[in-house]
């Protein structure tokens, strides 16, 4: 399998897991986190991040013992031919449900804040257009696309944390050191939506180069997340205090508007911080994209995924427009989030499963 | 000839892309923006029954006459390079609709650089008209906020001579000679006003007042929730600053009988403040700690010796005296005249003491008006200029 022409380094992989983490819910993130967990926010996204990146790990161990095929292909072989066909289908549905979700969650806030009287359609079209084009071209392309753009977008995160610690007061985040580790960890749940994202790892790792890194390269693709979201969660809270980021729908977007170039020379710096933004939302929506259409397509069976990338076009379309309004995006990333914890929770027992059936290839040792 | 794939896209992308071109919905040309640099806010005179309205004051940059003489605003131009539009209406959206029918030109609030309150509006109260500025996309938070002594609209009024709009010139005011006069205070945008506000603090904005042609961006009006109480001169801003918690560089005046060189001034170079609220039994200390190095600027005698360290020592001393005094002064007009918390105590001991906010955030009040001050000053007199 090693010698067809699309495998990927294994920066792409990393660089893939990061991508399809880092996406639109950095905009809301600071909210959800000072909505439940008040000044101790920035403690329970890290929280949060730790236990995925442990999460992630079990994920890639389980990608690296079956090399050669995806979830869907080997998840026959430990649990069954009907029970492996009902999890892809619901991988199928899970993975339709984010696309439209975040597709609708990134148009509304585009819309909100930059194109106020461009219709909601011809966004989410433009959008999906894009990233189906894509999609057509490749696991392959993808990937160096994810790692073109996702260093930019994570170096513009940094930059906009850097520059925004001039406002930062850190006593808004004192109160966070008298919490209850209780209001941190219930707060955890909810936040795992921004981290969710690396079950791509089980569908790329056939086609990476080499499996055996896989694990190191996968956390290291989340390893940016965990910094970053915990860092933008803290500033946001530092500079704007705790009750003025719970109100705030977009938070991030007000902390980079809020930052004051030296000398006045560039005023709107929050336009800078949009454009590597969309590139972010862009990479996330085209590898859930791809991962909707190869779900479908190993789930029937078949081998050419890309047919299926143009027929789930219209259906991510109409569930995409289907929340009515604001509060309904809420309330469908929030159920999008639970079936992918549940998701993650049955990945996990695959795992457990593949280890005592003594499933898989069983490297004995890695002679590096 | 064979429809090959090539021919497909060829006739695919034309429809896509009238598609996206159809129609720019957002564009908007760059002559027919009005680039609002101002906003005024006053009580509107007319009656109209029961309904309070008020009088929007835009200023919007007119960019050809800006350009005019030389190309970096230096100097003024010919003729007025802002015009100034005043709107009645009940709140600013209708004022922004009003606008555009008054108008040939789309309202651009990305260079709005400072937003007026008048006086009657701010003694009447705020609250109606704030959200505005909080829930609208367009408007950043950084923006700055005053209260004008007099009517919004008449400060907009006035043309600087340094540069081409009231907005710019109060901006860069607020901005640049913040830091270096103890009379402005700092600048306030809707960010502050917006955590203290939904904290049930007080604010405190810079107030502008307008003397025949000259704007004076001096003292600090005060408001207890949103309604305007009171007005502190240029000389109390500076207790003001310090009890704030913010580092204020200025010049400390000291008329003293004491010393021998008589009235002298203290150049304050350099600051450093520190405030914590300590809870003592059912009362808050407030801890202020502060570090002040400095010079003299100016001696009210003819020759004197300044080379002398007993007299730096004294010096000193008088200066740690007015600076403490100063400030308990207009602690104590805060805490029991005015009864506002616009130094934002009550944000130090939400992060200090959460759970005590927690219980009594709405009773706030009573607690601050019983709160006392305490002051660690340390002064030191480095340079004495450049003559001895």
């Amino acid at each position: 399998m090693r010698e067809r022409s699309d495998w990927l380094s294994n920066i792409q992989i990393t660089f893939m897991v990061s991508s399809a983490i880092i996406g639109v819910t950095v905009l809301t993130l600071p909210r959800t986190a000072a909505e439940l967990a008040k000044a101790g926010g920035f403690i329970a996204t890290f929280i949060t991040g730790v236990l995925m990146a442990l999460v992630l790990v079990i994920v890639a161990l389980l990608a690296k013992r079956f090399p050669n095929n995806t979830v869907m292909e080997y998840s026959g072989e430990i649990i069954g031919f009907i029970p492996s066909k009902i999890l892809g289908f619901v991988f199928f549905l899970y993975f339709i449900n984010v696309v439209s979700t975040i597709l609708r969650l990134f148009c509304d806030a585009v819309k909100e804040l930059l194109l106020k009287n461009t219709p909601l359609e011809i966004l989410i079209i433009t959008f999906l257009l894009a990233a189906v084009y894509l999609c057509l071209n490749g696991i392959s392309s993808l990937a160096k696309i994810c790692e073109l753009f996702e260093p930019l977008v994570i170096g513009t995160m940094f930059l906009v944390i850097l520059l925004s610690l001039e406002d930062f007061n850190f006593e808004e985040l004192l109160p966070a050191f008298k919490q209850d580790i209780s209001q941190w960890l219930f707060a955890v749940p909810h936040l795992t939506i921004s981290y969710l994202g690396f079950e791509v790892l089980l569908f790329a790792a056939p086609y990476a180069q080499d499996t055996s890194k896989v694990v190191k390269y996968g956390l290291l693709g989340i390893l940016p997340s965990i910094f970053i979201y915990p860092l933008f969660v803290g500033i946001t809270v530092g500079t704007a205090g705790v009750e003025a980021v719970a109100r705030s729908l977009y938070p991030t977007i007000q902390l980079a508007r809020y930052i004051k170039f030296p000398g006045g020379f560039a005023e709107r710096f929050d336009i800078f911080f949009m454009v590597f933004w969309m590139l972010g939302a862009y990479t996330t929506v085209s590898t859930f994209v791809y991962l909707s259409s190869v779900s479908i397509t190993k789930l029937l069976g078949l081998r050419n995924y890309k047919p299926f990338i143009l027929l789930i076009v219209p259906v991510i379309y109409v569930l995409a427009l289907l929340p009515q309004n604001i509060k309904e995006i809420n309330i469908f990333s929030q159920y999008v989030s639970y079936i992918g914890l549940a998701l993650l929770a049955v990945v996990i027992v695959l795992y457990i499963l593949a280890v005592i059936q003594k499933r898989g290839k069983i490297l004995e040792n890695e002679n590096k | 000839m064979k429809i090959n794939r090539k021919h497909i896209a060829t006739a695919v992308i034309p429809i896509i892309l009238a598609f996206i071109m159809a129609g720019c919905w957002d564009m908007v040309e760059i002559e027919t923006n009005a680039f609002i640099l101002g906003i005024g806010l006053d009580l509107s005179e007319s009656e109209h029954g029961n309904d309070e309205r008020i009088m929007v004051t835009y200023q919007i940059a007119l960019p050809a006459e800006m350009m005019g003489s030389s190309g970096q605003g230096e100097g003024g131009g010919g003729g007025a390079s802002t015009l100034n539009i005043s709107i009645e209406a009940k709140n600013l959206m209708m004022a922004e609709q009003t606008l555009m029918a008054t108008l040939n030109q789309v309202p651009n609030y990305t260079h709005l650089q400072v937003v007026l309150f008048g006086k009657e509006l701010a003694e009447k109260g705020i609250a109606n008209y704030i959200d505005f500025f909080f829930r609208d996309s367009r408007i950043r938070q950084r923006t700055k906020v005053a209260a004008s002594k007099g009517k919004a609209s008449e400060v907009f009024k006035v043309q600087p001579k340094t540069v081409k709009s009231t907005s710019q010139y109060i901006s860069d005011l607020l901005d640049e000679n913040e830091k270096r006069s103890l009379m402005v205070l700092m600048p306030m945008d809707f960010g502050i006003m917006q955590r203290h506000l939904i904290r049930g603090l007080d604010i405190c904005l810079p107030s502008i007042m307008v003397k025949k042609d000259t704007l004076t961006v001096e003292g600090a009006g005060v408001f207890s929730g949103n309604k305007l109480v009171a007005w502190l001169t240029g000389s109390d801003v500076m207790s003001l600053k310090w009890l704030h918690g913010q580092p204020a560089k200025g010049i400390v005046n000291i008329s003293s009988g004491k010393i021998k060189t008589g009235d002298f001034v203290f150049k304050i170079t350099d600051n450093k403040v520190s405030v914590k609220p300590v809870l003592d039994g059912n009362r808050f200390i407030m801890k202020v700690k502060m570090d002040v190095e400095g010079d003299i600027g100016e001696i009210q005698n003819e020759k004197f010796n300044t080379y002398d360290i007993a007299l730096i020592h004294q010096m000193e001393d008088l200066v740690k005296q007015k600076i403490m005094q100063s400030c308990s002064q207009l602690f104590n007009k805060l805490v029991n005249e005015l009864k506002t918390d616009c130094i934002e105590l009550g944000r130090r001991v939400e992060n200090y003491y959460p759970d005590f906010w927690e219980k009594n955030k709405n009773r706030w009040k009573e607690y601050f008006v019983n709160s006392a001050l305490e002051m660690e000053v340390e002064v030191k007199l480095r340079r004495v200029g450049v003559i001895k």
